[in-house]
């Protein structure tokens, strides 16, 4: 049994993780009734919203865990505070409780997924230093920017590297496309490297990992979704939306032809979808933007929820197993 | 598909000249880096083990082969860098022009295509009234 200091700074942690057990699965419950609707405001919106809940969790339950702190004690709000919630064992921590488990699993949990993640991008970083080392790479700079030539007949190109990303397109792209075609394909990347959209989707994933899995999937795909629709935005301030659109029908024509060849090119999902909403937004986009006040005011209203719902759980669960 | 540096420089070496045995890759690389001639055996073991090299006994000695083309391994590379993991329940750390998909079929891309053809002629149109 830990008393004082200690006890105090493992008690925070147990209200925070709670706070963001509730934040999470109200947040589940929002996406439930209101995920539909995101798609239909402007990309920078959405941006917005998918960040929102995927921050939601951590936000609600830090802020919970500040509210019902020591901080207050002295100051008038914690009379009014401890009338909606509080934590009656706040100086006395059991690690042997299930306040000590529910810290234990949610370390274990956040370590298993950083080192899936970091094998994840060594092994990619070993894939990319592989290509470069294999296929004779040369490099076309534009400005500022590069782009690595790949040596290869699959039509591909993309951009990695988190905290220098790097630009690719490979030969069997290239010549197959104009020189107009090949300036937007290029374009769309450099958007991507300047916009540091690996190292954001990482986060993105990292963060929406303690949600369930099918929600943190549809988050990813939207996410994804999102940062393809703005880096082709940036290619609009040179061509034209339908120039646009065309060369990626293009190159989607040109993937299939090539992936009916290499059979060992694996597919993705959610593709189709994505290509088709890339090319209607393009057409028509929309510039509907949500007011900042929404989510905001939506977390103020989940914060008092969480809080009471915090004490509830806390008060519920202790009666149920009852603790000493 | 890990690759080590030494096992980089084995299938480099074994692309220009095929049919080696382990002493004579040793010998190459001995040039370039300092390994031990064990250490260049289990490289090749494990390459085989990847399905990455072919090998034939000729007497006491195994002759190793390249299994997979240069060109071959590129696009398998390319494809573990581009590809969306999404759907195996990772999510993709790359962000590529476009992903291919199983749904997307012939059908729909001609319907895309002639959605923008019809934006294009209705631009043209409105400009040739404007004039």
């Amino acid at each position: 049994m830990l008393i004082s200091d200690l006890a105090v700074a493992m008690n925070l942690i147990a209200i925070a993780l709670l706070g963001f057990f509730v934040g999470a699965v109200l947040l589940s419950l929002a996406w439930l009734l209101l995920g539909r609707y995101v798609g239909l405001y402007s990309i920078q919106s959405q941006k917005t919203l998918i960040w929102t809940w995927v921050l939601g969790p951590w936000v609600l339950g830090l802020a919970t865990m500040l509210i019902l702190s020591p901080m207050f004690e002295q100051t008038s709000l914690f009379g009014w505070i401890e009338n909606l919630a509080h934590w009656h064992h706040l100086y006395v921590f059991q690690l042997a409780s299930w306040h000590g488990i529910t810290v234990l699993l949610f370390v274990l949990f956040s370590f298993g997924l950083l080192v899936i993640k970091g094998s994840q991008l060594y092994r990619q970083g070993n894939a990319i230093h592989t290509l470069k080392q294999f296929s004779t790479s040369e490099q076309q700079t534009q400005g500022k920017q590069k782009v690595l030539i790949i040596d290869s007949d699959v039509p591909t190109a993309f951009t990695t590297g988190l905290f220098r990303p790097a630009c690719y397109v490979s030969k069997g792209l290239a010549d197959k496309l104009s020189s107009k075609e090949l300036d937007i394909v290029i374009e769309h990347e450099f958007a991507h490297a300047r916009n540091r959209d690996p190292l954001s989707k990482l986060f993105i994933a990292f963060l929406s990992a303690y949600y369930p899995k099918k929600l943190a999937l549809i988050l990813n795909a939207k996410y994804a979704l999102i940062t393809e629709q703005i880096a082709d935005q940036s290619t609009m301030l040179k061509h034209s939306a339908e120039d646009v659109a065309g060369t990626l029908v293009k190159v989607v024509r040109l993937q299939k032809s090539s992936a009916i060849n290499e059979s060992s090119l694996s597919l993705s999902f959610f593709g189709a979808n994505d290509i088709a909403q890339r090319v209607h937004h393009l057409l028509n986009p929309t510039d509907k933007t949500i007011p900042m006040i929404i989510p905001i005011f939506s977390m103020l209203v989940m914060l008092c929820f969480t809080i009471v719902a915090v004490d509830a759980t806390h008060h519920l669960i202790e009666s149920v197993f009852t603790h000493s | 598909m890990f690759l080590g540096e030494l096992e980089k420089q084995v299938m480099q070496h074994l692309w220009s000249s095929p049919n080696v045995d382990a002493k004579q890759v040793h010998a190459v690389l001995a040039r370039q880096r300092d390994s031990s001639l064990n250490t260049v055996q289990s490289a090749l073991e494990r390459l085989f083990k990847k399905g990455l090299l072919s090998r034939e006994k000729h007497g006491h000695a195994y002759l190793y082969s390249a299994k997979i083309k240069r060109e071959h391994l590129i696009a398998k590379l390319i494809d573990s860098v581009a590809s969306d993991f999404i759907s195996q329940g990772e999510s993709s750390l790359v962000a590529a022009f476009s992903s291919v998909s199983r749904e997307m079929d012939e059908a729909q891309l001609d319907q895309l295509e002639q959605l923008i053809e019809i934006q294009r002629n209705q631009l043209k149109k409105g400009n040739r009234n404007a004039d």
